[in-house]
């Protein structure tokens, strides 16, 4: 399938629910949604073929958090979710895409997005004693400046 | 009954810091949790606060042995970015130097596998002539590790023909080292009786878990970024994607030998090949890069590597992601631990079970997975904290 026809039927599928959809360059397709359709989006390309999740990125982009998740082998579509910033809650894909459980977890742990119906979603990597509520990857987050070492 | 069985963070076999909980009864492993946080370093953070070209030296420090798949996908994420491609030749250099990266990575994990099941000799000859491999990229590049080779806008030095020729000869010798090798293996009853039905992983549950790199391709799914997403002079190389159906440890070790002569004969047809002409365009070392995100993929040797960047119109980016092949890799090798059915994981099978993806714990620097009773896993680390403290300087 090629990156216009994929454009094209999630275009009759989902008309003026896609935000943007277009074709970046050569196997690369960027799809944006609200939150509302981003699972009904990523269900209509799993049926599509595009079974493999490669990576969820999530970015605080100032005003709203953005989710992209990246599937596809071949061609590589990235699915963007809007996601307001006073209510980080994003639906979980991981019952359709199994091995999606790490990536939300990241994701959650380092902007604190929700992703509801992830059994396990809860924090792995930060510190023990790293105070709650606070979020790396957020641009709120400044880290110390570095003291001279003696 | 059952007992927890820790395995790391130290463990002689897996230098890098992990920690393997196992439930085990009796010799049997029932079920696992992996715990990978000890080594994070955040590094996306610290990419926000540097430079497009200071980060270019970082994100090679993300694996010392991978560098040259996360330098090559970083230098081709930010070249897409700012529009500014690497001219034809580069292309070329680039993938040799690849190439050569894979074959030393892959040898690495050959040796490492023989220490993993206890034959010490084979582990020792590999490394001997892995060498070869080490010195070749000392001559390219300068560098016999960390090569620092790709630049944004291309590579740093050229291949003459007196250095190609002694590419060639070195290469010829370790072709015929690597295929006594892929006889040792076919053939070696200590061999095959650890590695032969060991750590199965079906094609439907790779495909579901998200497997990638040789893991994915040892358990019959024909994918390699080489192949699907050509990011270098792959569309004029010829080569064949190695594909094994044998799905166990076996299988993930004939995949890397095959391909370790499949870059062999990448590099020979590279080399007589390779168009003339510049192999660099000059970018100033301080540039803006437009607004605008990109995502880049390389098939680094364990596997699919995705970067993303996102500019807001400045010097540094914006965002950086980094998804590493160990990460994708992670909830499939918790899948080949766990005893199913009438597939039973023994204790003594863990080390080259988990070696078999050729874990690399530093590229990961995250975390996962499947905790039984949803316990959770303690982690001590203040890694993240103290690394992202240096990005402001």
């Amino acid at each position: 399938m090629s990156e216009e026809e994929i454009v094209r039927e999630l275009r009759e599928k989902f008309g003026d629910l896609l935000l943007e959809a277009e074709v970046r360059r050569k196997r690369r397709v960027f799809v944006t949604v609200r939150r509302e359709h981003y699972r009904e989006v990523l269900g209509a390309l799993r049926n599509m073929g595009f079974d493999f999740l490669e990576a969820l990125t999530g970015i605080d982009a100032g005003d709203h958090f953005e989710v992209i998740a990246h599937v596809g082998r071949s061609s590589s579509v990235s699915v963007k979710a809007i996601i307001p910033k006073e209510d980080p809650r994003l639906p979980s894909i991981v019952d359709s895409f199994k091995g999606a459980e790490l990536y939300e977890r990241e994701v959650y742990e380092m902007l604190g997005i929700v992703f509801e119906g992830n059994p396990r979603l809860r924090r792995l990597l930060l510190p023990e004693d790293w105070p709650r509520g606070v979020y790396p990857l957020r641009k709120d987050y400044k880290p110390e400046h570095p003291k001279p070492l003696r | 009954m059952a007992f927890y069985l820790p395995v790391g963070p130290q463990h002689p076999v897996h230098p890098e810091a992990i920690l393997l909980k196992f439930k085990v009864e009796g010799e049997q492993v029932v079920d696992v949790d992996i715990d990978a946080s000890y080594v994070h370093r955040g590094i996306e953070k610290a990419l926000e606060f540097k430079t497009y070209t200071q980060g270019l030296y970082l994100v090679e420090r993300i694996c010392g042995i991978c560098n040259v798949a996360h330098s090559t996908c970083y230098v081709v994420n930010i070249e897409q970015l700012i529009g500014r491609e690497a001219p034809p030749r580069a292309q070329y250099l680039r993938l040799i130097v690849e190439e050569l990266a894979r074959i030393h990575s892959h040898l690495l994990w050959v040796g490492l596998a023989a220490h993993q099941i206890g034959f010490m000799s084979l582990f020792m000859l590999v490394f001997r002539d892995r060498e070869l491999v080490m010195d070749l990229i000392e001559a390219i590049t300068g560098n016999r590790v960390v090569t620092a080779y790709n630049v944004i806008g291309g590579v740093r030095r050229d291949i003459d023909e007196a250095l190609a020729h002694k590419v060639r000869e070195s290469l010829k010798a370790l072709e015929e080292r690597v295929r006594y090798y892929r006889r040792v293996a076919m053939e070696d009853p200590t061999v095959r009786a650890r590695t032969v039905d060991v750590g199965y992983l079906s094609t439907s549950e790779a495909r579901e878990l998200f497997a990638v790199g040789p893991v994915a391709r040892a358990s019959n799914v024909k994918y390699d970024i080489r192949a699907d997403d050509p990011y270098v002079a792959h569309e004029e190389v010829p080569f064949n994607v190695v594909v094994y159906d044998t799905c166990d440890v076996w299988g993930r070790l004939m995949v890397r030998i095959d391909e370790v002569l499949e870059s062999i004969s990448m590099i020979d047809y590279a080399l007589d090949h390779m168009p003339s002409g510049e192999y660099r365009v000059r970018v100033p070392p301080i540039f803006r890069a437009p607004p605008g995100e990109n995502l880049s993929r390389v098939e680094a040797p364990r596997g699919e590597l995705l970067h993303y960047v996102r500019s807001d119109g400045g010097d540094r980016p914006y965002r950086y992601k980094v998804r590493t092949p160990t990460l994708a890799n992670l909830m499939a090798t918790a899948q080949m631990l766990k005893s199913r059915g009438d597939r039973v994981v023994y204790v003594a099978d863990i080390p080259i079970i988990f070696g078999s993806i050729d874990p690399c714990i530093c590229c990961t620097a995250r975390v996962l997975i499947v905790d039984e009773e949803g316990k959770v896993v303690e982690t001590t680390t203040d890694e993240l904290a103290r690394v992202s403290r240096r990005g402001e300087e």
